[in-house]
């Protein structure tokens, strides 16, 4: 029985059957990470948000160090707008276990608002050894007198395929979509704050919708879209994005909190 | 199927959600919230007596409950009051994504921070090594700084398991802390220990490590770090971390 497992695990794994799970609704898959590529850094997609008063702190642990010994090696971060239209790229060079870079307002170019970013580690190709990354990474986001308040990251969306002929260039599938009805209710009462937001991004490589107690949106790629929530106790959430739970941030007086969803 | 815990601290309350109702939409409305706690020998299991709608049980922590483990069931799953190991009940909380409570840490000021919290119920069987970088979550720049190592483990003791914070540059053991199975442990750093190089690392002792800022005001920061093999993938990954366990458990050896 174990060997039957073994032989059909990869089929019922692969591209072709994933589609398919998710067509018909049978044990669908909300990510996809690209086993057969040998060496690849896969990122989560992140918030950044500068609006109101935010500032965004991001830290990264050097995991090709860690793991695997490299002690050279870069990351690239991309930063998108919220319409998911690529802002900025910067390369940063690693020297030190775990980083820190902070986003604020200037730092983007006077931009006062909300989007998504991702981190791949770049390192010198080796053909010796399988490396493959995934930089969940921690983010924060700060305003006002509070301290920076942690989340971590909980949807991966990119890769970069460290063996590739063409460098640096961002795969996008990830992240998958479904083709039934999909519903997540969000497992804290929201009534119990002055309000929340939810923060949604789309990690997918094509067009999804969400919709939020029949109210629908639509979010191109990479995007991201900020919804207010007041009063309701349980929020449903509808989307053909298999897993989409966001970011919350609640407030109550001068204080607020943001975790994920 | 999950369990869901408190933590605790000096100066804080702690507030769960538990919610009723599967993230997928469907409700059982017989289900029920039990609460487990250590009695000699064995655990002792009561329905939960606490406030609750028709989407949410709310509990919160004090001195004789912090901690109790709580856990959705029929009443009928629940056959006898007292048990020598924790079960696992039922399905009810096995989801894609996972069921998770609201678990709230507020102070005196008005401040509060929360995570989507769970146990998963195969955790409790496990032994381990716990290794956690201190540097990922915490905040050097304010006025206080934990770890909360909670630990469900399903036999009902209290066995006493040593953590130690390890400098992996130097190769040193840098503090130690009394830590004990199913309970909250937890243990105030300084500024000088929140170093990118040191890990808090905890032999035989299996837990989630949960990290709390917080400064004079009452602005809090809580979250929990992602296990390390969440990092990497392939047919080495879990070879990989234990590189990296093997080689910090040799610095506490």
């Amino acid at each position: 029985m174990n060997y039957l497992k073994l032989l059909i695990r990869p089929i019922f794994n692969s591209k072709l059957f994933v589609s398919v799970r998710n067509i018909i609704g049978y044990k669908p898959v909300g990510f996809l990470f690209p086993n057969s590529v040998k060496n690849f850094s896969c990122s989560d997609l992140f918030f950044w948000r500068t609006d109101n008063g935010f500032k965004t702190i991001f830290r990264f642990s050097n995991i090709p160090e860690i793991f695997f010994g490299i002690n050279k090696s870069k990351v690239l971060i991309i930063f998108y707008d919220s319409l998911g239209i690529e802002l900025k790229r910067t390369k940063i060079k690693v020297k030190a276990s775990v980083s820190e870079i902070e986003i604020d307002s200037a730092y983007l170019g006077g931009i006062t608002d909300i989007g998504t970013f991702s981190i791949f580690h770049l390192i010198d190709r080796d053909d010796t050894q399988e490396i493959k990354i995934i930089n969940r990474c921690y983010v924060a986001y700060q305003r006002d007198q509070s301290i920076p308040t942690f989340v971590h990251g909980n949807i991966e969306a990119q890769y970069i395929n460290l063996a590739s002929q063409e460098k640096e260039k961002v795969e996008n599938d990830i992240a998958k979509v479904v083709y039934f009805k999909n519903e997540y209710l969000i497992q804290k009462n929201l009534s119990l704050f002055d309000y929340s937001e939810l923060l949604f991004s789309n990690p997918h490589k094509a067009r999804i919708w969400i919709s939020i107690d029949g109210k629908r949106e639509i979010l191109e790629s990479l995007s991201s879209k900020l919804i207010k929530i007041k009063d309701n106790d349980v929020v449903s959430v509808r989307s053909n994005l298999s897993m989409p739970r966001p970011v919350i941030f609640s407030y109550k007086g001068k204080f607020f909190d943001c975790h994920h969803g | 199927m999950n369990y869901f815990f408190f933590l605790s601290g000096p100066n804080l309350d702690c507030e769960l959600q538990i919610p009723r109702f599967r993230n997928s939409g469907k409700l059982i409305p017989e289900i029920t919230l039990f609460e487990v706690r250590i009695g000699k020998g064995y655990w002792r299991i009561e329905e939960a007596i606490c406030k609750c709608d028709k989407n949410f049980y709310y509990l919160e922590s004090n001195k004789e409950n912090k901690d109790y483990v709580y856990f959705l069931a029929l009443p009928s799953d629940v056959n006898s009051k007292q048990v020598k190991n924790l079960y696992n009940y039922n399905s009810y909380t096995q989801t894609v994504p996972d069921y998770r409570a609201n678990l709230c840490l507020t102070n005196r000021n008005g401040g509060f921070t929360s995570y989507q919290s769970e146990y998963p119920f195969k955790m409790t069987l496990q032994r381990g090594s716990l290794i956690s970088s201190v540097s990922t979550l915490l905040n050097k720049n304010v006025s206080s700084n934990s770890i909360f190592i909670k630990n469900i483990f399903h036999e009902p003791i209290n066995e006493e398991y040593q953590a130690y914070l390890v400098s992996k540059k130097e190769g040193k053991v840098l503090k130690e802390y009394r830590i004990f199975s199913n309970s909250t442990n937890k243990i105030d750093l300084l500024p000088e220990d929140i170093c990118v190089e040191n890990y808090i690392v905890a032999k035989g002792f299996l837990g989630i490590p949960v990290y709390l800022s917080k400064n004079e005001s009452g602005y809090m920061s809580m979250e929990h770090t992602h296990p390390p093999h969440s990092n990497i993938k392939g047919k080495n990954q879990f070879q990989l971390v234990s590189k990296l366990r093997n080689e910090l458990l040799e610095i506490v050896n």
